[in-house]
C-alpha cells in the first residue's frame, strides 16, 4: 500500500471510558477518494470511531493520522481546518440561524478578516461576506436546497435539515467527509435519492468519504469497501460481495436486522 | 500554642459545613449537569425560619427542624416552579442559569425588602459555651456544626450506597438519560435531590447562622459551595467533600494568620489557580461527553 | 442639566449593556460580575487621567483596556479545554466581589479604598456620551453581523458542531470577554467623568443585575432589543424612585418568568425596525381579530390535551 494514497490512516486503536472498551484494537485505513463503510449494531462503537477521528475523544492507546499528520490530541477546529468534516448522528444544525447562515459558517470558521476591520464596517468586509455568500448558495444549490436559503433552519423538514446537514459538512474546505448515519428515518424513496445525491458528491467534489449507515442497501450500493464493528473489535473488512456472504456477519449484524423488520 | 489548636478546631468545623454545602450543591450538578444558583437562597430562607421559631422563645432543637423542614419546601417549590418546566422544554442551559440566578435574587431581596438589612444572631441555647479541653477553649457551636456535619455526610453516603432510592439517584448522577431507560423514575429521583440540597442548605445556614449571624446576604455563602466543588471536582461528590473541607481550613487559616478581610480573595484565588493548573479539580474525571 | 444626566446614564447603560450583549446574548455565556469591570475601567481611566495626564478619549479607551487585560487573566482558565460554562459563571460571580473587595482594602491616597476618588473633572459631556455611545454600538452591530458574530451564534447553539465546523471555541470566547469588558470598562469610565465620583460601592452586583434585566428583556441575539430596554429601564428607575429598592425582587421575577415563558426576551432573533413597526400598528384592527382567533384555538388544544392526558390516565 503506497503511503501517498492513505488518506487516513488508524493503527491499533484502544478507546476505553472508565471499565469500559469502546473500541477495542481496531486498525483501518481510507485511500485517497475511496467509499468507505463502516457498519455493526447500535453500540458497536462507530459514532465513537468517528469521534476519536474529529478530535472530540482522545483515544486510550493507538495512532490516527491523516495525509502522514497525527490527529490525536488536535482540538476539532484544527482538525476540520485539515480538511476533515462530518455530519451527525442527530442533526447539529444552528436551528435559529437561516439556512443560508449554515452552511456558510464553515466557510468563515477561522474569519478571513481581522476584528477591526469587522467592527468598522469597511466595504473590503461586506464584499468578502457576499463572496461566502455566494460560494454558500453553490452548496445549496448543489443539495438541492436553495430555495430554503432565508428560512431558518429549525424550522425545516427533517429530510430537508439532513440535506442542510451535508451541505454544511461539504462547504468546509474538505477532503474526507464523515457522514453518520444520514440516512436514518428515512423511507425507501428518500434512501434511493439519498444515494443517488451521495454518489454525485463523491465523484464531483473528489472525496475521500467514510459512511456510518444501519440501510445496508445505501451502504452495499454506495461503498467500495466495508469495515463491520461488533462490540468495539473489528469484525469483518471486505467488498460488498464479501461482506454480504460473510457468515460471522450475517449472525452478527445482518440476522438481527431481518428481526428488526426492516 | 493553645491559638493553633483552636483555630485548627474553628477551621475544620468550617470545613465541615462548607463540605455539607458543597455536597448538596454537588449532588444537583452531577444529576443535571445544572448549578444550582438559588442554592443560597434557600439556605438563607431556612436559617430564617430557625431564628424566627428561636426568636419565638423555641429551643435550638425546633428551630432546626423548622430550618430543614423550610429548606426541604422551598428546595422543591423552587425545582417544581421553576426548573422542572424548563427541563421539559429542553431549555438551553444559559436560560436555566438565568432562571436559577432569578430565584436566588428573588428570595435574597424579597427577604431584604421585608426583613431589612439587619444582622440577626441566632440564639442557640450553647452558642455562648465553650467547653475546656486540656486549657483549649473550644466553642460549642464549633464541635456540633463539626458533628452534625460529619454526621450528616455520613448518613447520606450511607444512603446513597446503601438504599435503594440511593443507588437511583448515583446512577442519575452518572446519566440521566440512561437511568431514565432503565426505568428509573427521575422525576422521583430529582425530588430526593433537591430534598436533600436543601437539607443541607438548612444545617449549613443554621449553623452558620449560629457561628456568625443571619441576615438576608448570607446567601452569598453559597458561592463557597461552588468554589470548594470546583476545587474538589465539578460532578464529583468526594470532591466537594474533599473540597470543603480543604477550602475551609484553608480560609480560616488564612483569615486566622494572614488577614480576616482576604478570606473571600484568597478562595477566589484558590480557585482560579485550580482551574489552571487541574481543571478537573483535585478528584474529579475528564469530561467525556456522549456526541 | 437633569435630563442631560439622565441622557449620559442612559448612554453609559447602553454601551455596558450591548458589552454583555454580545458576551451573553450571542456567545452564550452567563455572567454576573460585569460591574467589576466597569469598576477597573473607570478607576483605570480616572487615574490615568489625574496622574499621567492622559487626555480624557485616551483614559477611556485605556481604562478599557486595562478591563480587557484583566477579563483575560481571569477567563483564559475558565474557558479553555472547553470547561462548562458553570465555571465562567462561577468565576465572574466571584470576579465582582473581589474587585470591590480589593479595592475597598486599599487604603492609599490614591486610591481611597471604601470612600472612592473625588473631584473627578467632569470631562464628559452630553455630546461625547452620545457620540461615544453611538460610535460604540455602531462597532458591535458590524461586528455582530460579521463573521465574527456569526462565529459567536454558532457557539451558543451547537458548541459541538460549531467546533467541528472549524470554528475556535477558546479563542472566540476570549474574543467575546475581551470585547464585552472594553464596553463595560468605557461605560465605567464614562460615568466617572461625569458623576465625578467613583467608588467600589458604585459597582455592585445591583449594577451587574441592572445589565443582566436590560439583556433579557430586551433580547438575546438583538443589539436594537437591550439598547431600547437600557433606555426603558433607566428612564423608569429614574422617574418611578420607588421601583429602586424593589427592582431586585423585580428582576427576580423577571429572570424566571422571561426565562420560562420567553427566553428570547422581547426582541428575539430580530432587530427593530422602524418599517416593520409601522406596519404592525396599520394592520392592527384585522390582527386583533386574528390574535383572538389563536386565543380561543389555543385554549381549546390545552383543554383537548389535558382531557387527553386524564383519559390516558384512566
Amino acid at each position: 500500500m503506497n503511503n501517498s494514497d492513505n488518506a487516513l490512516k488508524v493503527d491499533d486503536l484502544v478507546i476505553r471510558f472508565g471499565g469500559l472498551c469502546a473500541i477495542d484494537n481496531v486498525s483501518m485505513h481510507i485511500n485517497k477518494g475511496e467509499f468507505v463503510g463502516l457498519i455493526g449494531p447500535n453500540g458497536a462503537g462507530k459514532t465513537t470511531f468517528f469521534n476519536s477521528i474529529t478530535g472530540n475523544i482522545i483515544p486510550t492507546e493507538g495512532t490516527i493520522t491523516y495525509r502522514g499528520e497525527s490527529l490525536i490530541k488536535k482540538s476539532p477546529d484544527k482538525i476540520s481546518h485539515m480538511g476533515i468534516s462530518r455530519t451527525f448522528q442527530n442533526i447539529r444544525i444552528f436551528p435559529k440561524m437561516t439556512v443560508l447562515e449554515n452552511v456558510c459558517l464553515p466557510i468563515h470558521s477561522k474569519p478571513t478578516y481581522n476584528f477591526f476591520s469587522a467592527m468598522l464596517g469597511l466595504p473590503s468586509v461586506k464584499k468578502e461576506d457576499k463572496r461566502i455568500q455566494e460560494k454558500a448558495l453553490d452548496y445549496l444549490h448543489r443539495l438541492g436546497i436553495e430555495e430554503y436559503k432565508d428560512h431558518q433552519a429549525g424550522a425545516l423538514a427533517y429530510g430537508l435539515q439532513r440535506r442542510l446537514e451535508i451541505a454544511r459538512a461539504l462547504a468546509a474546505d474538505l477532503s474526507l467527509l464523515l457522514l453518520d448515519e444520514p440516512a436514518a428515518g428515512m423511507n425507501n424513496d428518500e434512501c434511493n435519492d439519498l444515494v443517488e445525491l451521495l454518489k454525485g458528491i463523491h465523484r464531483d467534489f473528489n472525496l475521500s468519504i467514510m459512511l456510518i449507515e444501519h440501510h445496508i442497501d445505501v451502504v452495499l450500493k454506495l461503498c467500495s469497501r466495508i469495515y463491520v464493528l461488533n462490540l468495539g473489535k473489528l469484525l469483518a473488512e471486505g467488498s460488498p460481495q464479501e461482506i454480504q456472504s460473510n457468515p460471522d456477519v450475517i449472525r452478527a449484524y445482518l440476522g438481527e436486522r431481518r428481526k428488526r423488520n426492516e | 500554642m493553645t491559638i493553633v489548636i483552636q483555630q485548627l478546631i474553628t477551621s475544620v468545623s468550617v470545613g465541615g459545613l462548607y463540605a455539607v454545602l458543597a455536597v448538596g450543591y454537588a449532588l444537583i450538578y452531577s444529576v443535571f449537569d445544572f448549578t444550582n444558583f438559588a442554592f443560597g437562597g434557600v439556605m438563607m430562607v431556612a436559617a430564617f425560619s430557625g431564628y424566627f421559631v428561636s426568636n419565638a422563645g423555641f429551643g435550638t432543637v425546633p428551630s432546626m427542624i423548622v430550618a430543614i423542614a423550610t429548606g426541604i419546601v422551598v428546595s422543591i417549590a423552587v425545582e417544581l416552579l421553576a426548573y422542572r418546566p424548563m427541563r421539559k422544554k429542553n431549555a438551553k442551559r444559559l436560560f436555566l442559569m438565568i432562571s436559577a440566578m432569578g430565584v436566588n435574587i428573588f428570595l435574597t431581596n424579597l427577604y431584604l425588602s421585608l426583613f431589612g438589612a439587619n444582622l440577626r444572631t441566632l440564639p442557640s441555647g450553647f452558642a455562648s459555651n465553650t467547653i475546656s479541653i486540656m486549657n483549649v477553649q473550644i466553642g460549642t457551636v464549633d464541635i456540633a456544626a463539626f458533628l452534625t456535619s460529619v454526621a450528616a455526610l455520613l448518613i447520606l453516603s450511607f444512603f446513597l450506597y446503601r438504599t435503594r432510592p440511593g443507588i437511583t439517584v448515583r446512577a442519575s448522577a452518572i446519566d440521566v438519560s440512561t437511568a431514565g431507560l432503565m426505568g428509573i423514575n427521575v422525576n422521583r429521583v430529582s425530588l430526593i435531590v433537591f430534598v436533600i440540597s436543601g437539607i443541607t442548605a438548612a444545617i449549613a445556614g443554621m449553623f452558620f447562622g449560629m457561628k456568625y449571624t443571619v441576615y438576608p446576604g448570607m446567601g452569598s455563602m453559597s458561592t463557597k459551595a461552588f468554589i470548594a466543588s470546583v476545587i474538589g471536582g465539578l460532578g464529583s461528590l468526594q470532591g466537594a467533600v474533599l473540597g470543603g473541607f480543604l477550602l475551609g481550613i484553608l480560609e480560616t487559616l488564612v483569615a486566622g494568620y494572614i488577614s480576616a478581610t482576604y478570606r473571600d480573595l484568597f478562595s477566589f484565588g484558590a480557585m482560579i489557580i485550580i482551574l489552571m493548573f487541574m481543571p478537573n479539580g483535585l478528584v474529579g474525571k475528564g469530561d467525556q461527553s456522549k456526541l | 442639566m437633569y435630563i442631560a444626566s439622565v441622557v449620559v446614564t442612559i448612554c453609559s447603560n447602553i454601551i455596558a449593556v450591548i458589552g454583555l450583549a454580545l458576551l451573553t446574548g450571542y456567545t452564550g455565556m452567563f455572567s454576573l460580575g460585569h460591574a467589576g469591570f466597569m469598576c477597573i475601567g473607570a478607576y483605570g481611566a480616572v487615574l490615568l487621567n489625574r496622574y499621567l495626564m492622559v487626555p480624557y478619549v485616551f483614559a477611556l479607551i485605556l481604562g478599557g483596556f486595562a478591563a480587557v487585560i484583566v477579563s483575560l487573566i481571569i477567563g483564559y482558565p475558565t474557558l479553555r479545554n472547553k470547561l462548562r460554562g458553570d465555571y465562567f459563571a462561577i468565576c465572574m460571580l466571584g470576579f465582582g466581589t473581589v474587585v470591590r473587595l480589593i479595592l475597598n482594602n486599599m487604603n492609599n491616597p490614591i486610591t481611597n479604598g471604601a470612600l472612592g476618588i473625588t473631584n473627578i473633572p467632569k470631562l464628559t459631556s452630553l455630546w461625547s456620551a452620545l457620540l461615544f455611545m453611538a460610535v460604540l454600538v455602531y462597532f458591535m452591530w458590524n461586528f455582530v453581523n460579521s463573521q465574527y458574530g456569526k462565529n459567536c451564534v454558532a457557539i451558543q447553539q451547537q458548541e459541538v458542531a460549531a467546533e467541528m465546523m472549524g470554528v475556535s471555541i477558546v479563542r472566540t470566547k476570549l474574543l467575546s470577554l475581551a470585547i464585552s469588558a472594553f464596553y463595560c470598562g468605557v461605560a465605567g469610565g464614562l460615568l466617572g467623568f461625569w458623576l465625578q465620583y467613583i467608588a467600589p460601592a458604585s459597582f455592585s452586583d445591583t449594577r451587574s443585575n441592572d445589565f443582566l434585566a436590560t439583556l433579557v428583556t430586551g433580547g438575546t441575539n438583538s443589539i436594537t432589543g437591550p439598547l431600547l430596554a437600557a433606555i426603558f429601564l433607566t428612564t423608569m428607575l429614574e422617574y418611578l424612585r420607588f421601583l429602586v429598592n424593589w427592582r431586585l425582587v423585580v428582576y427576580g421575577l423577571l429572570y424566571i418568568l422571561i426565562m420560562r415563558f420567553r427566553p428570547e426576551g422581547i426582541m428575539g432573533y430580530k432587530e427593530f425596525s422602524l418599517k416593520k413597526t409601522i406596519q404592525f400598528f396599520k394592520e392592527f384592527p384585522q390582527n386583533k381579530v386574528k390574535i383572538k382567533e389563536k386565543w380561543t384555538r389555543f385554549r381549546a388544544e390545552r383543554k383537548k390535551k389535558t382531557n387527553g392526558r386524564r383519559e390516558n390516565c384512566e
